[in-house]
């Protein structure tokens, strides 16, 4: 059996037994560990499935971490990129989340979420998925510089440009404080957000440009 | 894109190396070597003298630039 089968096999035998554990609880342990306790917590016996299964997949959530670094060691030495799927970038829909922030601000007067807008930086993951295992030579390092140079300034410009305006807004919506800083708030996330994909896509221009 | 011209594959040729081949003797990829032959990357000095050595031409043979 191959080792990817191996690591597969050990996460889906963690995952059957947190379900064998949470069901065991259920069933023959008034659903302890499984739905909220009011009392404080006292250790029984019966709880021992639950903890066994709980601590055999944090440390198998830990052996993938360890594995990863490893990779990462071995893909840095060898001057490859690291190997995703261009899938990942499927990830940058995550972005719209940062229209919780209205939701959140109208209700609760919170404009944390509006910084959810910075995933849409995760759609780069399209363009380095397609630079994956990809060796960094000259060419390559002198082609990231120059798109993170790039990407940098159009980024800073944003964030300039809405400094600008929103310091310069009149007129009763733009000129209430809570207004200005929403707009600044969204205005960082989509800069970070536009540098990270910027990155990727405009280092794959570069590389694939005639 | 830089302003020279680049007689690399001449000399590549001549030492019947693929493009694969040279640039796993200079270790750059192959895409490096061939937008070199069309003269639209400028080599820094030591791949350029590492191209150099592995073609067993001059520097100033492969790369020309105008005067």
């Amino acid at each position: 059996m191959n080792k990817k089968a191996k690591i597969v096999g050990m996460g889906i035998i963690c995952l059957l037994m947190v379900i064998g554990a949470s069901l065991y609880a259920v069933k023959f342990n008034d659903s302890r560990l499984v739905v909220p306790m009011e009392q404080p917590y006292e250790f029984t016996v019966k709880d021992l499935p639950m903890h066994i299964a709980v601590a055999c997949m944090v440390l198998y959530v830990f052996y993938l971490c360890w594995l990863g670094c490893q990779k990462a060691k071995k893909d840095a030495a060898a001057h490859v990129t690291r190997r995703i799927s261009p899938k990942l970038g499927i990830m940058g829909l995550l972005g719209f989340l940062g229209l919780l922030g209205f939701y959140t601000y109208n209700a609760e007067g919170r404009v944390a979420p509006f910084l959810f807008f910075m995933f849409f930086g995760f759609f780069g993951f399209f363009y380095e998925g397609k630079m994956s295992n990809t060796f960094m030579d000259e060419r390559y390092m002198e082609n990231k510089r120059r798109a993170q140079r790039k990407a940098h300034r159009i980024a800073q410009g944003i964030v300039y440009v809405t400094l600008f305006l929103v310091a310069m807004a009149e007129g009763r919506i733009l000129k209430a404080t809570d207004t200005k800083l929403i707009i600044l708030v969204i205005a960082v996330a989509c800069s970070i957000a536009v540098d990270i994909f910027l990155g990727e896509y405009l280092l794959y221009q570069y590389d694939h440009e005639e | 894109m830089p302003d020279f011209e680049c007689r690399l594959k001449k000399y590549r040729q001549l030492k019947e190396l693929t493009q694969e081949e040279l640039a796993v003797m200079v270790g750059v990829r192959r895409e490096t070597i061939m937008r070199l032959e069309k003269a639209q990357y400028n080599p820094s000095l030591k791949l350029a003298v590492d191209l150099s050595r592995a073609v067993e031409a001059p520097i100033e043979e492969i790369f020309i630039f105008p005067k």
